[in-house]
């Protein structure tokens, strides 16, 4: 998966499961700040994400490093290239 | 204790427990008007305890760590201004774990070397693993947001775990240990919090239990102390108390103006609301897009904690080992059985010493809302097996305490308005809450929301406040 994939794959994923404008999904946008998303919020991030990329999530300690799109873009990259 | 209610005030507080009332005192020092709102006929329930024949039984909170001067305890008691002497319990023993299996008697002193020199010599086969253990418990406390707000500044996002962490303390405990006893003497502890070693995240336990390794500290003269100093702090700072004074709705007519009904049909305005009442109980009184609807649901069937069942006596003289704070019997596969049925004991700083035995039990409102002859039948034989192991294990004990009253995780639900000891259970299957709502101006706080405990609902508190505090500078919505 290229990146461009990626970042469209995500943010068409939280977009619609959270109802978010296109203008805020930037980069640098935080999930707790801009987004307004919140803890129970990430529980649905994770299983939306799983669903769209077909990779497991939960078992990894480095998800709990996630602050903004960019670094879940980095993460899923990371994933993905290794499977 | 209740005056006139005013039209409208700053800060409406739902729920009179620790965290609620910290909450109260900080939006008052800032010159905010509060009010606080409790069901119940007294503030703090919990805390406040009871009192047979004359003696005092704490029911909230017995020890702690973190309760020092510079630690994050001490720290949040100076800002709310309360006037609290802490002193450390016993530092050659504060638990005294008796070791069923091996007929040995683990006394838990307070500071890192003595603690790993005692534990070698009792495990010398685990010495790596000790030191190991100990380091990685110590790294987590230093780290830790929530007991270091006070020293070093941290991202909203960072004082409030986003993510699980999946790590559980079994999984860590496994890791570092062979000796199962050992295992199970360093996970006791998890009857604290009220979730199984299997379930809790290895992080909240460094949080809640891995502070005690430093020192373990008790409120000198015993939460009524304490529940009578916060009353004066709230009476100084101008908190209007209400008791007896159940919230039912929470309607939100703008951004800056909210509605809080009440069962008599009363009502108070407000413009920031600060629910500390448990979550479920939240979530029926609050307006329907304080979440969504999924996450409502989340809450709705989140777990709770284990329940208390606690047998309360005094001591007609005291123990041979007097300094004695806690104590408790292990045996090497009670971390095996996630420490099911597992029992401690408390005994008070006071004379005569007020002891205060406690089983961990089912805390599934089923097992306790039982027809009331069913319901009766059920404390006495919880009673009579935690009297019949304190005669089996503790002759001396049970010799000399005069039993006084008995607490079922029902009794608790009529103070505090749920079951399970510690509200929503903290597990690694399970994300955390957090004190923001969807409704700007509409927060949570309490121990579901950064950790259980006295100290973890304190610091819900501050947290929170501190966020508010943020987004008030800022210009942003938020408060």
């Amino acid at each position: 998966m290229t990146r461009e994939e990626i970042v469209k794959t995500v943010n068409d994923a939280l977009m619609k499961e959270f109802e978010l404008p296109e203008d805020k999904m930037k980069p640098e946008a935080n999930f707790f700040a801009d987004l307004g998303l919140d803890s129970l919020d990430a529980v649905d991030m994770v299983i939306v994400l799983e669903q769209a990329f077909k990779v497991k999530l939960r078992a990894n300690y480095q998800v709990g490093k996630i602050i903004t799109l960019n670094d879940l873009y980095n993460y899923i990259e990371e994933l993905t290239n290794k499977n | 204790m209740n005056g006139e209610l005013k039209e409208k005030y700053d800060v409406a507080v739902i729920g009179s427990g620790i965290s609620g009332l910290t909450s109260a005192l900080l939006c008052a020092k800032k010159g905010k008007t509060v009010a606080v709102f409790e069901q119940s006929g007294i503030i703090a329930p919990l805390l406040s305890g009871f009192s047979r024949n004359g003696v005092h039984f704490d029911t909230g909170f017995h020890y702690s760590g973190v309760l020092g001067q510079d630690e994050v305890g001490g720290y949040m008691f100076r800002q709310l201004g309360l006037d609290i002497a802490v002193e450390p319990c016993d530092s050659d023993g504060y638990d005294e774990m008796h070791l069923l299996s091996s007929g040995r008697t683990f006394k838990m002193p307070s500071g890192r070397a003595r603690l790993e020199q005692k534990l070698t010599e009792f495990f010398p086969q685990e010495k790596e693993g000790i030191k190991k253990y100990l380091d990685l418990t110590q790294n987590i406390i230093n780290g830790v947001p929530f007991l270091n707000f006070h020293k070093k500044s941290f991202a909203d996002e960072e004082l409030f775990r986003f993510f699980d962490d999946k790590k559980t303390l079994s999984d860590v405990l496994n890791e570092h240990f062979k000796s199962e006893e050992l295992k199970s003497l360093f996970s006791f502890s998890s009857v604290l919090y009220g979730t199984p070693p299997s379930e809790i995240a290895f992080l909240l336990h460094c949080c809640c239990s891995g502070i005690m390794f430093d020192s373990a500290w008790k409120i000198k003269g015993g939460m009524k102390v304490f529940v009578e100093a916060l009353k004066k702090a709230l009476r100084d700072a101008g908190v209007e108390i209400f008791t007896n004074k159940k919230a039912q709705s929470i309607t939100v007519e703008n951004a800056d103006l909210k509605t809080v009904g009440f069962a008599d049909g009363s009502k108070a305005q407000c413009r920031i609301c600060i629910s500390s009442i448990h979550p479920k109980e939240f979530i029926k009184i609050a307006p329907q897009e304080s979440y969504r609807d999924k996450n409502s649901q989340r809450i709705m069937n989140m777990r709770e904690t284990e329940g208390f069942f606690a047998l309360y006596g005094i001591l007609k003289e005291p123990l041979q080992s007097e300094a004695i704070n806690n104590a408790a019997f292990v045996n090497f596969d009670d971390f095996k059985k996630d420490h099911k049925d597992f029992m401690y004991i408390n005994f008070s700083g006071s004379r005569p010493q007020a002891v205060c035995a406690v089983l961990s039990v089912d805390s599934d409102e089923k097992s306790w809302n039982l027809c009331e002859k069913d319901y009766q039948e059920k404390k006495k034989r919880v009673g009579e097996k935690i009297k019949a192991a304190l005669r089996l294990n503790w002759p001396e004990l049970a010799e000399k305490i005069i039993y006084a009253d008995s607490a079922t995780p029902r009794t608790f639900k009529k103070y505090v308005n749920y079951y399970g000891s510690y509200g929503i259970m903290h597990s690694v299957g399970q994300a955390n809450i957090l004190p923001l709502t969807k409704i700007p101006g509409l927060f949570v706080v309490g121990q579901a929301v950064v950790a259980p405990g006295l100290v973890g609902a304190m610091v819900s508190s501050f947290l929170l406040d501190k966020m508010m505090q943020r987004h008030e500078k800022g210009g942003q919505a938020v408060a």
